[in-house]
């Protein structure tokens, strides 16, 4: 009996499969067991650490509407006595419903189950269900950082930069910050270099941030009653000023003054918590590197926190931590689905799959489908949040195993990974790197340290949790990389509205990912120590990704990018360092693409060619035209399917073919 | 007879009026190229699409603000020389100038031609450089 129907589960599920679309897992052959039948619905998550006690579900449509119509379809699919919980994954409504039906989201479930039972026992129970189409354990991802800290005391006194750059706000401790600016101070390190920062002095002549950019830090809590970032939180004003209890400006939470807590689905009333035994500060880090307030007289100043003026960046707090606990796979969907639906354009994620947990972009996006899933309604061009981008941005920390390829969900194509450096310009022991990994910037070196450990300043000095220190704390991690790449972003869409600019996803992302300066140049020999390891620094060349952030070349960018002028018929070399960034010399090249009518303008006999980063090309006529140059951030292989590779940026660039030429580029 | 005396009168006193205006005119100072040259000019007119500022100094350096194409203003500095009415010049990087320039100036209008196979005219206006493309420029020059 039980045979019969196993067999027609299989044949309803047969039905089913053909009408899933081409994100789903495969269907299932010939079954012979429930092990056999689970193994076709599992999604995955089984790889890695995951929740006890639940499995994310994802139904057929027709049990979702009956769900959603009332009716008690747990009962029907686990039997009573078997669950103790069943509710839609994300658990409240989304603003852009139309979106998260199109994209599946509704039909994610969560069930709940004794914590005893094991979860792949209760996996193969259900499997049997022609219902359930796909079943995901509840993975848990981490913080991309050790979440070790050391709170701040005044320590030596640092140098000045040789150029006479300062940070030009009066917050005390900024001149610890060498990661905003490296004097190349021996007190940090003995190899301390002088510009292995993230370029951000200058920058700020132009913008320091803009109050309608709202990065939201998916991360452990934000302090929001910190002084040094209370003027920078987002606020909820229909929620602050509503009733308690109440959800005043009717986004489906309740009192998310500043954001949400998703952890145990807000179990705590959605109250932001910072007060666990367990809590390390590290979403407080995060976001004090992004936006805590500059020029107030306090603290630390930040990449993207004002002018002095109240006109930073805005922090939303997405706590998806609580303590050194989350709500796996679930709560940071949710919490990205909150983000996008509540104004956020960046998302900052210094947390992901520790590197190896998935070993491909298909693996990921159907091992992790749900959280897939929520990121693709974040960056989807319908819910874009800023009038200067056509799709919201997800930036992740790479992670910090060590490993040569990075974490996901950082390592997909749509998200920017971020690998770390430390004040010596040199890739930091623990980051990951190669591929899947995008951009560089700086995260921090406990192991370069010139101090003795209580002392040492080569990590990241930003606002934290700590009474003896006023909650200031030095971290280090990929996760302090990963907001500085936040806060640049955060900058660069300021900036963008500034000038009225607009771009598409692809070329703001083209823009973030060649606005880097070259570590290359210091990968090729030597090596540095690392907890009781020499690592040779040879293995990172190329690996870090197109190169270290740099703010200034950010915005320089956003202006606009000088046209290259060549001489008329001769051929001429063109630098595509100007296009690509620093590390222009060591990126891959895909295409260069010229139309017909361009190089009749030009009178072009044969395409150009790239050859280590310098386009060689023979105009024999007076004129300009444009041509476009893709290449891989990151890698030499581009992500997607069964690869983990880079990301594909492109450049369109204006050729001006004149008869008076310099070398120079002068225009006489 | 009043009458031819009262035409004649006017004949002498107009050829008296135009000869004074031919005078004026020549007794009018030669203006020296060069002086002419020194200050600040503005393109309105170059072959391709862009913006060019150029301040030539009396102590015979300049100053050159170009943006081709977007972006900010990049700014050269060098020397140059006139002879006759042959322009030529140095960067500071020790680069000569692409071309020597035929240059010809009518009230605040300087026309530049380039004395090679290209033959490239330019015309520039006399105009102030504006603060903000000296400062933008500035910041261009300081970029790491």
């Amino acid at each position: 009996m039980k045979y019969r129907n196993l067999t027609i589960a299989a044949i309803v599920m047969m039905a089913a499969i053909s009408c899933l679309n081409e994100k789903e897992p495969a269907a299932a052959p010939e079954l012979s067991s429930k092990e056999e039948l689970l193994m076709t619905k599992l999604t995955g998550g089984q790889n890695g650490e995951y929740m006890g006690g639940c499995l994310l579900l994802y139904l057929d449509e027709e049990t979702t509407s009956r769900f959603e119509n009332g009716e008690d379809v747990a009962a029907e699919l686990f039997g009573s006595g078997e669950y103790t919980g069943f509710e839609k994954a994300i658990s409240h409504k989304p603003k852009n419903e139309e979106l998260a039906r199109e994209l599946g989201l509704h039909r994610w479930f969560i069930v709940t189950f004794d914590d005893m039972t094991p979860v792949r026992s209760f996996a193969a129970n259900v499997a049997v269900r022609p219902e359930i189409h796909a079943i995901q354990f509840n993975s848990l991802p981490k913080p991309a950082s050790d979440c070790k800290s050391i709170p701040f005391r005044p320590q030596v006194r640092l140098s000045s930069a040789s150029d006479g750059k300062k940070i030009p706000f009066d917050d005390p401790m900024n001149s610890y910050q060498w990661n905003l600016n490296n004097t190349g101070d021996k007190n940090v390190a003995a190899t301390a270099r002088e510009g292995a920062d993230v370029g951000v002095i200058d920058a700020w002549k132009l913008t320091a941030g803009s109050p309608d950019v709202i990065v939201a830090v998916c991360d452990a809590p934000v302090k929001y009653t910190h002084p040094d970032l209370a003027g920078s939180m987002w606020v909820n004003e229909a929620e602050l000023n509503g009733v308690k209890g109440v959800d005043d400006d009717g986004n489906d939470y309740i009192d998310d003054i500043h954001g949400y807590n998703f952890y145990k689905r807000g179990g705590s009333n959605g109250a932001i918590n910072w007060e666990t035994e367990t809590e390390s500060g590290h979403g407080t880090h995060v976001a004090g590197i992004v936006a805590a307030v500059n020029g107030n007289g306090i603290g630390v100043s930040s990449v993207a926190g004002g002018s002095g003026k109240g006109d930073g960046v805005r922090l939303m707090c997405c706590q998806v931590f609580e303590g050194i606990y989350s709500d796996g796979d679930r709560g940071m969907s949710e919490a990205l689905m909150y983000a996008a639906d509540n104004g956020a354009c960046i998302a900052q994620c210094s947390y992901g799959y520790p590197a190896g947990t998935f070993e491909c972009d298909d693996a990921f996006i159907n091992n992790a489908s749900l959280e897939y899933r929520a990121l693709k309604y974040f960056t989807n061009p319908k819910n874009c949040n800023h009038p200067s981008l056509e799709a919201n941005i997800a930036i992740f920390a790479a992670g910090n195993e060590s490993a040569s390829i990075s974490g996901y969900p950082g390592a997909l194509p749509m998200c920017i990974s971020v690998t770390a450096f430390g004040p010596d310009f040199l890739p930091a022991g623990y980051t990951n790197y190669g591929r899947g990994c995008n951009i560089a910037a700086p995260g921090g070196d406990l192991w370069v340290g010139a101090l003795k450990e209580e002392d040492n300043i080569s990590q990241i000095l930003s606002t934290g949790l700590s009474e003896i220190s006023g909650d200031y704390i030095w971290m280090q991690g990929s996760s302090m990389a990963c907001p500085h790449m936040s806060g640049v972003a955060a900058l660069g869409v300021s900036y963008a509205g500034k000038l009225g600019k607009k771009f598409t996803d692809n070329e703001f992302k083209t823009l973030l990912l060649t606005s880097v300066n070259d570590i290359n140049q210091f990968l090729t020999e030597g090596g540095k120590s690392f907890k009781d390891m020499w690592i040779n620094m040879q293995t990172y060349h190329n690996r870090m990704g197109t190169g270290a952030i740099d703010a200034w070349k950010l915005l320089m960018q956003i202006e606009g990018t000088p046209s290259a002028m060549v001489q008329t018929g001769k051929k001429s070399q063109v630098d595509l360092s100007e296009y690509f960034g620093e590390g222009a010399a060591d990126l891959t090249y895909l295409a260069v693409e010229i139309d017909e009518e361009a190089k009749k303008t030009l009178g072009l006999a044969s395409n150009p060619k790239i050859t280590d980063g310098v386009l060689d090309i023979v105009c024999m006529k007076n004129g300009s035209a444009k041509i476009r140059i893709s290449a891989i951030a990151g890698g030499v292989q581009l992500g997607g399917g069964n690869n983990i590779g880079g990301t594909e940026i492109t450049r369109e660039i204006s050729i001006i073919s004149r008869g008076v030429y310099s070398t120079n580029g002068g225009w006489f | 007879m009043v009458i031819m005396k009262k035409i004649l009168l006017i004949f002498a006193v107009l050829a008296l009026v135009a000869s004074c205006g031919k005078n004026e005119e020549g007794k009018k100072p030669e203006i020296d190229l060069e002086e002419q040259l020194i200050g600040q000019w503005h393109s309105t007119s170059i072959s391709v699409e862009g913006d060019i500022y150029i301040e030539f100094y009396q102590e015979k350096s300049f100053e050159l603000y170009q943006q081709i194409g977007e972006g900010a203003y990049r700014l050269y500095r060098g020397t140059w020389n006139l002879e006759g009415d042959l322009l030529t010049g140095k960067y500071n990087d020790g680069e000569d100038w692409a071309a020597a320039y035929k240059v010809a100036i009518e009230g605040d209008v300087l026309t530049m031609t380039s004395q090679n196979d290209a033959a490239e005219t330019s015309t520039y206006k006399k105009s102030d450089i504006p603060s903000e493309v000296k400062e933008r420029c500035e910041t261009v020059v300081k970029s790491r």
